[in-house]
């Protein structure tokens, strides 16, 4: 069993390993590239948020700030260390010594931030926390957005200066965010931390949470502690969403933008739809979904180019689905409310071992004399 | 351990819902508290279990103030506790419930179980062991998979007292786990929690409107009225206190029993405090036999009625959807119906109408809202300035 585990792990980094060297040959188009690891980027954010939306039934529509906290971290950290190694070309060797320091970075600042915004969770639900959680996103996004660029003024504006504001952050003196996270860090991290997601559910931690949201009254009377869980799970959710942001700001293959304007309740929501149409609290689910809103904005564009729509265009110049494509999502948010209210895969998972059997085999209890009046009360 | 209560008082707003209550509960006894509607017994559970914080007063526990802990930490102070409308995780399955109990004393903590460590596989199969065999003792282990959602009612209770024995405590507190069931159940109920307590080695503090099973189970009684004591003893004692029959019956209909009792003499059988006009009929009622003394016939009054309630229970069991949260005042109504009590007021004075809520409050408290409960909780509401005056002479009595 062990050994078969170190095998899977191995296997799956090395998979990872090849595509980090071959992807360019495998897919040409590079927009497609880019697509797969904002995909599995996208998977990172919808785990993460799954956490808190599914399994802790908190609502959380400030996932944003998270990953944008995240994605600036990294970004700065990735283009100091790159100065300090010297510049020139990002190097998959240099990769090793750059991307984890950032991510670190990235999952420990979103993390202390995480905690902060958990707190208020013990005292607010449902909507009031979703304000709180949507408020401190909004914050941290207007924040860097207003700060004046320049040199004057204290410590802390001058470094929020140095974040460029409106237009995003474009490295030290401008010379761009090194990108060093390849297909093996974007696909190697998305699979760890999907398997860390996974048993996160699958352990008696995400039992409590599960039955925290069920009932708190309940699970405080068998012990388990409603502040310590909840802002524990604040405090997961936001280290994942960090990563997410840290990967997808100095990600490889594409012109990842890290500006404040990716970081807006846009993005927020788009998190949310991709747990929603997976099924809230399924990990696959939460997965599935991140691949399925990636992917349909391919779809989309895909679409756009097809003859039928070409020729609408010819009539109606602004017809312009990618611009349409929110309009779309809610149709299709709106159909899947309706047949399927759980989303796709409801808390259940794909590839799920059913136990079963084990509560009823064995041999029957000796149950002592005075406890047999329960056949009785079977019986009534 | 012991359990103690000193001088605990807590309110809502300007309810006072527990009033200088005192009372401890010594290991393996088996403790009931009881009361007519809204006298504040689940709010002395919640008090317990750190659900509400006292106003004033201390409630210790081996030593611990409980009154400074979170309901978690309580929980794990061995304190366990059932709910008077069953709370279980419907999303999770059986077994799963009674895991969920095992987060206190688990070994493996998060780290452990994402890197699935051997401590980890150790722990979730002890756990799950230990969930088995008591699903097994409670007979549920053929349903160990299934949503708690799919099972009967009593299956669910008895569930919740699973889950609760899961936590391996010291005190078992269990709310109304009679409510809804018939006389069989509740006397298997009554086996149950006497091998409970034996088996594992701990006190039980019953909740608990059905006679039957209180009078036949406890050990020591604790009564309450509108939040304050009026009575403890045994349960012999309690039968037979003067204030514990007013409040049950109403003072008016104690004094007539008794009077009556004295003047037919011991070897007339007990004139029934109703007319025995009741569809089902007194099927049980003799088997108290003809009591011999005046004392002793106002508690085999009691009894009777407590059957003929039983018994109109096994006919029209709904479920109650009463709610914790909103918590000050418990919700409880009977299933009254079949049963017409006369209670009319012999004294010219006009009484507040109680007489037949006051009857619903002798056995488990449960079925539809109906008017009766509601009234009930009014009438009780407007009385408590004027019952605490008259209680000045409240029967307290602690446990060694």
């Amino acid at each position: 069993m062990r050994l078969s585990r170190v095998a899977i792990v191995a296997g799956a980094l090395t998979v990872s390993l090849l595509l980090d060297l071959f992807l360019r040959d495998l897919v040409h188009d590079s927009s497609l590239r880019q697509l797969l690891m904002l995909a599995a980027c996208n998977v990172l954010v919808a785990l993460s948020l799954n956490v808190i939306n599914g399994m802790a039934g908190q609502f959380s529509i400030g996932h944003a700030g998270f990953v944008g906290l995240g994605g600036y971290t990294s970004a700065v950290v990735a283009s100091n260390l790159h100065e300090m190694l010297g510049g020139g070309e990002p190097t998959f060797a240099r990769s090793f010594i750059v991307v984890p320091i950032s991510l670190l970075a990235s999952a420990t600042l979103a993390g202390l931030f995480g905690f902060l915004v958990g707190l208020p969770s013990l005292r607010l639900r449902g909507d009031y926390l979703a304000i709180v959680t949507l408020g401190f996103a909004e914050i941290f996004r207007l924040v860097i957005a207003t700060a004046q660029t320049g040199e004057d003024g204290s410590v802390v504006a001058r470094a929020l200066s140095r974040l460029g504001g409106q237009n995003g952050y474009m490295g030290i003196d401008n010379q761009g965010i090194p990108l060093y996270a390849g297909p093996f860090w974007v696909f190697g991290l998305a699979f760890i931390l999907g398997v860390v997601a996974w048993r996160i559910k699958f352990s008696g931690w995400g039992r409590a949470l599960r039955a925290l949201r069920e009932d708190e009254i309940a699970a405080a009377a068998v012990g388990v502690d409603p502040t310590r869980y909840k802002v524990t799970s604040f405090v997961i959710a936001a280290v994942g969403a960090g990563i997410a942001g840290g990967l997808m700001a100095i990600m490889r293959d594409g012109t990842p933008i890290v500006n404040p304007d990716s970081y807006n309740f846009q993005a927020s929501f788009d998190a949310i739809t991709m747990v929603i149409i997976g099924g809230s609290g399924s990990v696959t689910g939460a997965a599935l979904g991140g691949v399925f809103i990636t992917f349909s904005i391919k779809a989309i564009e895909q679409v756009q180019a097809t003859s039928a729509v070409q020729a609408l265009r010819t009539q109606f110049e602004s017809l312009d689905l990618n611009a349409l494509r929110m309009i779309i999502y809610a149709i299709v948010l709106v159909l899947l409310m309706v047949v399927r209210p759980e989303g796709l895969l409801g808390e259940r998972e794909l590839f799920q071992k059913k136990r079963s059997g084990r509560g009823g085999a064995g041999p029957k209890p000796k149950l002592p004399p005075s406890a047999v009046p329960d056949e009785t009360v079977k019986a009534a | 351990m012991e359990l103690v209560l000193e001088h605990v008082t807590k309110s809502f707003g300007g309810l006072r819902a527990v009033g200088d209550v005192s009372f401890s509960v010594r290991g393996k006894a088996i403790f009931g508290l009881i009361g007519p509607n809204g006298a504040g017994k689940t709010t002395v559970f919640n008090l317990i279990t750190g659900v509400y914080k006292p106003d004033s007063g201390k409630i210790g526990f081996g030593g611990a103030d409980l009154g400074t802990l979170k309901p978690a930490q309580i929980a794990g102070a061995g304190i366990a506790r059932t709910f008077q409308n069953i709370r279980l995780f419907g999303q999770l399955t059986v077994v799963e419930n009674l895991l969920v109990a095992c987060e206190l004393q688990k070994k493996a903590h998060l780290a452990a179980a994402v890197l699935r460590s051997p401590v980890h596989y150790e722990d979730e199969q002890a756990m799950y062991d230990r969930a088995i065999e008591l699903l097994r003792i409670f007979d549920l282990h053929e349903m160990a998979d299934e949503a708690p959602t799919s099972l009967s009612y009593g299956n669910q209770r008895r569930l919740e007292i699973a889950r609760a024995m899961m936590l391996e405590p010291s005190v078992l507190l269990l709310d109304e786990p009679a409510a809804g069931m018939n006389y069989g159940e509740a006397e298997g109920l009554k086996t149950q929690i006497r091998w409970l307590r034996d088996t594992f080695d701990l006190a039980v503090v019953l909740v608990e409107h059905n006679m039957q099973v209180v009078m036949g189970v406890c050990e020591e009684i604790h009564v309450l009225d509108h939040g304050e004591t009026i009575a403890h003893g045994t349960p012999a004692e309690i039968r037979t206190h003067p204030k514990v029959l007013a409040a049950y019956l109403g003072e008016d209909e104690v004094e007539s029993a008794a009077v009556r009792a004295a003047v037919e003499g011991a070897s007339n059988p007990p004139p029934p405090v109703e007319p025995a006009q009741s569809p089902l009929g007194v099927k049980d009622a003799p088997a108290e036999g003809p009591s011999k003394q005046a004392e002793k016939l106002s508690a085999s009054e009691l009894a009777a009625l407590s059957r003929e309630l039983t018994e109109s229970l096994q006919r029209g069991l709904s479920k109650p959807d009463d709610d914790l949260d909103a918590g000050a005042v418990e919700k409880e109504s009977a299933n009254v119906s079949g049963i017409e009590v006369v209670n009319e007021p012999t004294s010219p004075v006009p009484k507040p109408p109680q007489s037949a809520p006051d009857v619903a409050k002798l056995d488990s408290g449960w079925g539809s809202e109906s008017d009766v409960g509601k009234h009930d909780e009014e009438s009780g509401k407007g009385e408590a300035a004027p019952k605490a005056g008259t209680n000045g002479v409240a029967h307290k009595k602690e446990g060694s």
